[in-house]
């Protein structure tokens, strides 16, 4: 809403000396004058009535598409809806998962011990067979009448100690 | 100093806004002459005029759910000013406005058409005024604004506003002849 004369004037006063703010009023009023008796042509009715068709059919788009967008949400809720219930129904009434159950049942013990048993004797035989191996290369290390390393070692440092000529071979 | 006839706006906006489509038609004669006088005195070509005047419906139809209250002339030529700043962007409407000029100096090298805009002794004057100061003054005089209103607009203190339209109209009184002094 454009100032009124006064408004304006009171405006102008703001701005510029008093006399400058009335030739100034005057220059805008004038001025505005003569805009209003050059009027601008105005536009074609035919190019408004086009301007009122593309509207229309704009805005009847835009309801047609405010109409499905209900829809869409209205199938996407009964969507997630049934996705919801089954997924409770099945925690409700489904199997129920109890690990220390599931593992006791899926491994029978009995099968542990018909699967293991085989193996340990067969590894118990082989390791018998390798220290036997061992016992027919080394014979003397397992002959408990054999003497001591050590022992044999102490009896020689005696012999040393009590025979001067020990060293002289 | 009011040139423009002002029914109840914000009832008619309000209906739109309530997607009464009737109320848009209503919408249109209302505000098309203006708008099409504030397009064409910038112009200087109704073609052009034409299809800115259609654009401006349609961003008004997309856009009036944003409009809160307030002047709608003010929300209305805001929008108007943008589409003629986008207009002088676009390459496209600056060529179809060199062709249209060609075409009529080619076709019509007199201006035997007493309405047109080469007839038009004012249009000839305001095409003399810089493009700034004539957007001002016509938004004032189209929009029906007030100069706080297009000081808002043009993200300007209301000084610089009022000496743009005092100056321009000065000039303008000066060029038809009508100073007075």
């Amino acid at each position: 809403m454009p100032e009124n004369p006064e408004q304006l004037k009171a405006l102008l006063d703001s701005f510029l000396y008093p006399e400058s703010a009335g030739k100034a009023a005057e220059d805008i009023d004038r001025g505005l004058d003569l805009l209003r008796t050059h009027p601008a042509p105005a536009p074609h009715p035919e190019r408004i009535a086009s301007i009122k068709r593309d509207l229309q059919n704009r805005l009847a788009a835009q309801t047609r598409s405010s109409r499905r967008i209900p829809a869409w949400i209205g199938w996407t809720t009964c969507a997630a809806a049934l996705v919801l219930a089954t997924t409770l129904l099945t925690l409700t009434y489904g199997p129920q998962f109890h690990p220390t159950q599931q593992v006791t049942e899926a491994v029978d013990p009995a099968q542990w011990k018909i699967d293991i048993d085989p193996v340990l004797s067969g590894m118990t035989k082989e390791l018998e067979g390798e220290l036997e191996t061992i016992l027919t290369i080394h014979p003397d290390q397992y002959n408990s009448d054999a003497p001591d390393p050590i022992e044999k070692l102490q009896q020689e440092l005696k012999l040393m100690a009590s025979t001067d000529d020990f060293w002289k071979g | 100093m009011e040139s423009f006839e002002k029914p109840d706006t914000q009832k008619l906006v309000s209906r739109c806004q309530a997607g009464e489509h009737g109320a848009y038609d209503e919408l249109v004669d209302l505000y098309a002459s203006r708008c099409y006088g504030y397009f064409y005195r910038l112009t200087r070509n109704a073609d052009i005029s034409h299809d800115l005047l259609s654009e401006l419906f349609v961003k008004i139809v997309e856009k009036l759910d944003s409009f809160k209250g307030g002047s709608f002339e003010k929300w209305l030529f805001t929008i108007a000013g943008n589409l003629f700043h986008d207009h002088l962007r676009g390459r496209y409407r600056q060529k179809k406005m060199l062709e249209t000029k060609a075409r009529e100096l080619q076709d019509d090298p007199l201006p035997r058409r007493a309405d047109t805009e080469l007839s038009d002794k004012l249009q000839i004057f305001l095409s003399k005024l810089d493009e700034d100061t004539l957007q001002v003054i016509l938004m004032r005089f189209y929009g029906d604004l007030s100069f706080k209103e297009l000081a808002e607009i043009r993200n300007e203190p209301i000084g610089t506003t009022l000496s743009k339209v005092h100056r321009g109209l000065k000039k303008l009184r000066e060029l038809m002849g009508e100073s007075g002094a």
